[in-house]
């Protein structure tokens, strides 16, 4: 950063960034040309649908007429499944959901089933949970940015958020033992508590992380050639926005100001004080502007979660619905037992006939689960509300009538996460 | 500059183990990669672990420019079709990796749509376990490939 | 390290003055009663099904239509979001009315109340009205509500199967069907070492 601070031009500096002018392409096709409609099969197995989205498009020229989202490549049966696991099995398949920010997965699926049992966990759990579903955020919000600068020829991006993601691994792998597929929470509290000397480790990241998003927004909000490729792209109105179901990133930057974090607190998000960024433009550089804001506020609510994290234990341990710890199961009686009857098949969880819908605000907008409990420790039916789904159903009003080469800038910022889409 | 002198006046070698010595460095992978196993593999070829190091960055999404094809994912009933096609669009010689344990056995997922592991319907070479697999793991396959393709068994 | 957990510590004694509003939840779910009287009143509806706080109207399958249009139209109510569309197979539980139940799940962003409401869909006549004219977001959800569970929505302008192959012949999610499935997942040629593309 020294250097560019020498130039003048800091992450904040001025640099003229008005388009092309008459250098810009115009689209209209040239006489004889772009007579005959053509169908473009685009994806699944193309870079910029990241493995597994296709469109079938219709061309006029390079002018895409209609579009049609082929989606279903990697639908692995989530549902089904969740209707053969028990609740603390299921928490490893959520993992597999969105793979870019398992723990939010895990606490979302986690306070469901509470919401469900009617228990509440303990405030060190809630706490540590919610420093965990935050990195996961920042950690999704990064790869996101850089995903989108690499789709647009902006390489290094990606690059360095890698680098700042493996850190984030690093954190994680300490705390769940995993990587990528953390399966850190469970019914009623955690799996583990943090383990010594994390916190010194989380908090020497988080001081250098304003540094790298400063890094990132310089490399890509001065550079032309990503601002032409995302500004006035991909537009999502408000009333689309509203009347796809849009959630999260995409919705805030298409002017829906609502945010589950702070319009219906849930983990003590009430307790934090943090803004919610909006934008009104609803384009690709809008939505890529709210990712790199809401990292910024994640900032801030890790800084308040850090210090003031409680102590105690992170499992409730009434009502009998954590499995109790190991050196307590090779010494004591009655643990043996509560092990034994949560572990049995035809035992486990009691859970009360009836049926609950819990959201929480994953990195990509509203992440909802519907459970219908029957009095098994198996779920009769465990849906999955995913905000990718939702999402991506928007993306015909995006490109329909414009050229073909947006589809690659508009994905870029959709983050579509195909293990949620498909799920 | 002398490197003649250096040199044996002839040098001979099997026509084929110079092949085999020359694809084994520069393997072009085609990175087929659906779930979690993507990400891993992103993170085997960026900063920290940095594929490169072995020869195989040259990653290419179309399979006509590739010659190894890394199924890294869950691959369902509607992905085998195009896995396949995949598979056939590649040249020879091809060699394919299957990356972790729901492309190599299904993994956690044994449901009615998804694929038990790849190997039943294409030749498989290497399989990598984990879920997802480390970017070591990915190395150590990548190196396990290359020694196999040198002494020409695959 | 040894200052930063110092610092850790520290930080710690300091909680006590770390605001703590323990339960949210009561200020929007009384918003979430009143909501669901207004709506019992407005289109006299039966009792809800509360749990856990959260209001279930049961409807007709020849109102839903109308009803979720006029909650998202009439400012009073402006349910404007449609968040999900789901079903529900009761096949192996007793004592429901019928085999399925289709879910709205709708939410106001004006009042910030969520609200379900619930369709029964005989087994026989799997069938009922699209609501895709209101929601933009029940094109999806009801494809896949079609894909999973067979149900068939009149009028949808594009009803085929979303996540699943067009050629697959079950319907997944129906409690009837079993885990591992019917043997589609093993339907494939099996592709041999050296074999060339058909061109």
């Amino acid at each position: 950063m020294a250097d560019l601070k020498a130039t003048g031009l800091t992450s904040k500096g001025k640099i003229p960034t008005e388009p092309f002018g008459d250098r810009a392409i115009s689209f209209e096709p040239e006489p004889g040309l772009g007579e005959g409609r053509m169908i473009l099969n685009f994806g699944p197995q193309h870079p910029a649908t990241h493995g597994t989205l296709r469109l079938s498009l219709e061309l006029e020229g390079e002018i895409i007429v209609s579009a049609k989202p082929d989606i279903g490549f990697l639908h692995t049966g989530f549902e089904k499944l969740g209707e053969n696991r028990n609740y603390n099995q299921f928490i490893t398949v959520t993992d597999r959901m969105n793979y870019m920010s398992a723990m939010s997965n895990n606490v979302g699926f986690a306070l469901a089933v509470e919401e469900l049992l009617e228990i509440e966990v303990p405030p060190r759990a809630q706490a540590i949970r919610l420093i965990m579903a935050e990195l996961s955020r920042i950690s999704d919000h990064i790869l996101c940015v850089g995903l989108q600068g690499m789709d647009l020829g902006a390489f290094s991006v990606m690059l360095w958020s890698f680098i700042q993601r493996e850190k984030l691994y690093d954190v994680f792998e300490l705390t769940s033992g995993g990587r990528l597929t953390t399966s850190y929470t469970r019914v009623g509290g955690l799996a583990y508590d943090l383990p010594d000397g994390i916190i010194p480790r989380i908090k020497a990241f988080l001081a250098k992380v304003p540094e790298i998003i400063d890094e990132v927004e310089y490399m890509l909000s001065h550079n032309r050639i990503f601002i032409d490729r995302t500004q006035g792209i991909g537009v999502l109105t408000k009333e689309n926005a509203i009347s796809y179901g849009v959630t999260g990133p995409m919705a805030r930057a298409a002017g829906v100001d609502h945010d589950l974090r702070r319009d219906r607190p849930y983990m003590g998000y009430q307790n934090y004080d943090f803004d919610v960024p909006v934008k009104t433009e609803g384009d690709a550089y809008a939505r890529y502007e709210v990712r790199v804001q809401e990292m910024r506020e994640s900032l801030k609510i890790l800084d308040q979660a850090l210090d003031n994290l409680p102590s105690g234990p992170v499992n409730c341990l009434g009502g009998k619905v954590r499995l109790p710890g190991k050196d307590e199961v090779y010494t004591k009686m009655e643990s043996l037992i509560h092990h034994f009857i949560l572990s049995m098949p035809g035992h486990g969880l009691e859970t009360p006939k009836g049926e609950i819908y819990h959201a929480t605000e994953s990195p990509n907008g509203e992440l909802g689960w519907f459970l219908v409990g029957d009095g098994t420790s198996i779920p009769y039916r465990a849906r999955v509300r995913p905000p990718s789904f939702y999402n991506y159903s928007a993306i015909r009003t995006m490109i329909e009538g414009k050229p073909l080469a947006d589809i690659v800038s508009v994905l870029g910022s959709l983050n579509v996460i195909a293990g949620e889409l498909d799920r | 500059m002398g490197l003649e002198d250096l040199l044996p006046p002839f040098f001979a070698t099997k026509l084929q183990t110079l092949l085999n010595w020359s694809r084994k460095n520069s393997l072009w992978p085609m990175p087929f990669g659906t779930a979690c196993c993507a990400i891993e593999l992103m993170s085997t070829l960026s900063s920290r672990y940095d594929l490169s190091r072995f020869g195989a960055e040259v990653l290419r999404f179309s399979p006509r420019q590739s010659d190894l094809l890394i199924v890294g994912g869950r691959v369902c009933v509607k992905m085998m079709p195009v896995l396949q096609k995949i598979y056939l669009q590649m040249p020879e010689p091809k060699w394919v990796v299957s990356m972790g344990a729901c492309a190599s056995c299904g993994g956690v997922f044994d449901t009615y749509t998804m694929i038990q592991g790849v190997d039943q319907f294409i030749p498989v070479d290497i399989y990598i376990p984990g879920c997802p697999p480390r970017p070591e793991n990915v190395i150590d396959a990548l190196q396990m490939l290359q020694e196999q393709i040198g002494s020409g068994k695959k | 390290m040894s200052e930063e957990k110092k610092d850790v510590e520290s930080n710690d004694e300091k909680s006590s003055d770390f605001d703590i509003d323990p339960n949210p939840k009561q200020e929007w779910q009384t918003r979430e009663k009143v909501m669901a009287e207004k709506v019992a009143e407005r289109f006299e509806l039966d009792a809800p099904v509360v749990f856990r706080g959260q209001y279930e109207f049961t409807v007709e399958a020849s109102r839903i239509v109308q009803i979720l249009r006029e909650l998202k139209e009439d400012e009073e109510f402006a349910f404007n979001r449609l968040t999900d569309v789901t079903a529900v197979d009761y096949l192996k539980l007793e004592g429901y009315e019928e085999r399925f139940a289709v879910l709205y799940f709708i939410y106001s962003y004006e009042h910030k109340t969520h609200l379900r409401l619930r369709v029964w869909v005989d087994e026989d006549d799997p069938r009922l009205p699209t609501v895709s004219g209101v929601f933009g977001a029940a094109n999806w959800g009801e494809r896949e509500v079609y894909d999973m569970f067979g149900l068939e929505f009149i009028g949808h302008p594009n009803l085929e199967r979303i996540l699943l192959p067009t050629n697959f012949g079950s319907f997944p999610l129906r409690k009837d069907y079993p885990l591992r499935g019917r043997g589609e997942r093993d339907d494939f040629p099996r592709l041999r070492r050296g074999e060339k593309e058909d061109l």
